[in-house]
C-alpha cells in the first residue's frame, strides 16, 4: 500500500516538473524517433506509458541523486 | 592500416541528429589515418553492413540509430545486429552503440577478453532547444547531448584506451551537468534529469583495456 502510494506521490511530482518546463524544450527518448514537447512528455506519463515510465525513472533517479548530494 | 566504420542511419528526427554529429567523427578518422568506411541513410542496412563487416574486418564500428536491449536498428530501424541471431559479427573489435539499450543484453553477449562494446544500458536521451529545430548546428541544448558521446570516438580515433575514452566521455557529461545547473536560461533545468541518466547508462563491456 506504501509503496503504491509512493508510487503514486512520484508520479504526481513527476507531472509538476513538467508542466513547469519552458516551452522551448523537447525530448527524445527510446525509439519513438521524434522529440516529445512538453504536452507529449505529460501525456505519456498521465497515461503510463512505457516511454512514461522511463520518464518518471529517469527524474526519480535525478532527484534521489541530487537529494544524495551526488550532482 | 586499422579501420573504421560508421553506420548513419537518417530517417526520423534523432536520425537526423545522431547523422549530423556523426559527420566529423569521420573526418577525424581520415584525418588520423584510419581506413574510413561510411555507410549511410539507405545504405545503413543489414545487407550492406553484414558485407562490410565480413569483407574487411574493421577494428571499430560505430553504430548511430535506435536499439532496444536485443537489437541494433539501421535505416527506417531494420534490425542490423541481433541477439543470438548475428551479435557473434561485431565480436573482436571496439564496438560502440549509441543507440538506446543494446548494451543490456545484446553488448553483454558480445562483450569478452577480445570484445569491447561500449553503449548504454537503458534509454540514451536526446534534449533539442525548439528554437534551433530547423538548423541542427545551432542548437546548443543537443551538442550537451552529442559532444559527450562524440568526445568518447574522438578520444578512441586519438589513440587513448576505451576506459580513458568512456572517461573522458563521463567528465564531459558531468561539465554539462554543471554548465546547465549554472545556466540563468529557464529551460536549463529541463535538460538535467535526462542528461544525468545518460551518464548512469553509458557501460563499458569487455575488454577494457582495448586501443585502436
Amino acid at each position: 500500500m506504501i509503496r503504491k502510494n509512493n508510487s503514486i506521490l512520484v508520479r504526481k511530482i513527476v507531472l509538476e516538473r513538467i508542466k513547469n518546463m519552458a516551452p522551448n524544450v523537447k525530448i527524445a527518448l527510446g525509439s519513438k524517433g521524434q522529440f516529445l514537447n512538453k504536452d507529449d512528455l505529460l501525456k505519456e506519463v498521465a497515461n503510463n506509458t512505457p516511454i512514461g515510465e522511463k520518464i518518471v525513472k529517469i527524474q526519480l533517479r535525478y532527484m534521489q541523486a541530487l537529494g544524495e548530494g551526488l550532482i | 592500416m586499422k579501420k573504421t566504420f560508421f553506420i548513419r542511419p537518417c530517417h526520423d528526427d534523432v536520425t537526423s541528429y545522431l547523422h549530423y554529429y556523426s559527420k566529423e567523427l569521420l573526418i577525424e578518422s581520415k584525418k588520423r589515418g584510419f581506413k574510413t568506411i561510411n555507410k549511410e541513410k539507405a545504405d545503413a542496412n543489414a545487407l550492406m553492413i553484414t558485407g562490410i563487416i565480413k569483407k574487411n574486418n574493421p577494428d571499430f564500428i560505430m553504430f548511430n540509430g535506435h536499439g532496444n536491449p536485443n537489437t541494433i536498428c539501421g535505416h527506417h530501424d531494420e534490425p542490423l545486429i541481433k541477439l543470438n541471431k548475428n551479435h557473434s559479427l561485431i565480436k573482436n573489435k571496439i564496438i560502440y552503440s549509441l543507440s538506446c539499450s543494446s548494451a543490456l543484453k545484446l553488448g553483454k553477449k558480445v562483450a569478452d577478453s577480445k570484445s569491447t562494446f561500449i553503449g548504454y544500458i537503458d534509454e540514451f536521451a536526446l534534449g533539442m532547444d525548439i528554437n534551433s529545430q530547423a538548423v541542427v548546428h545551432r542548437d546548443k541544448r543537443a551538442r550537451l547531448f552529442l559532444e559527450p558521446s562524440n568526445l568518447l570516438v574522438k578520444s578512441l580515433l586519438k589513440g587513448n584506451n576505451v576506459k580513458e575514452a568512456v572517461i573522458k566521455a563521463r567528465n564531459l557529461m558531468k561539465k554539462n551537468i554543471s554548465k546547465l545547473k549554472t545556466d540563468p536560461f529557464p529551460d536549463a533545468k529541463d535538460y538535467l534529469p535526462y542528461l544525468f541518466n545518460n551518464l548512469v547508462v553509458l557501460s563499458l563491456l569487455g575488454n577494457d583495456s582495448a586501443k585502436l
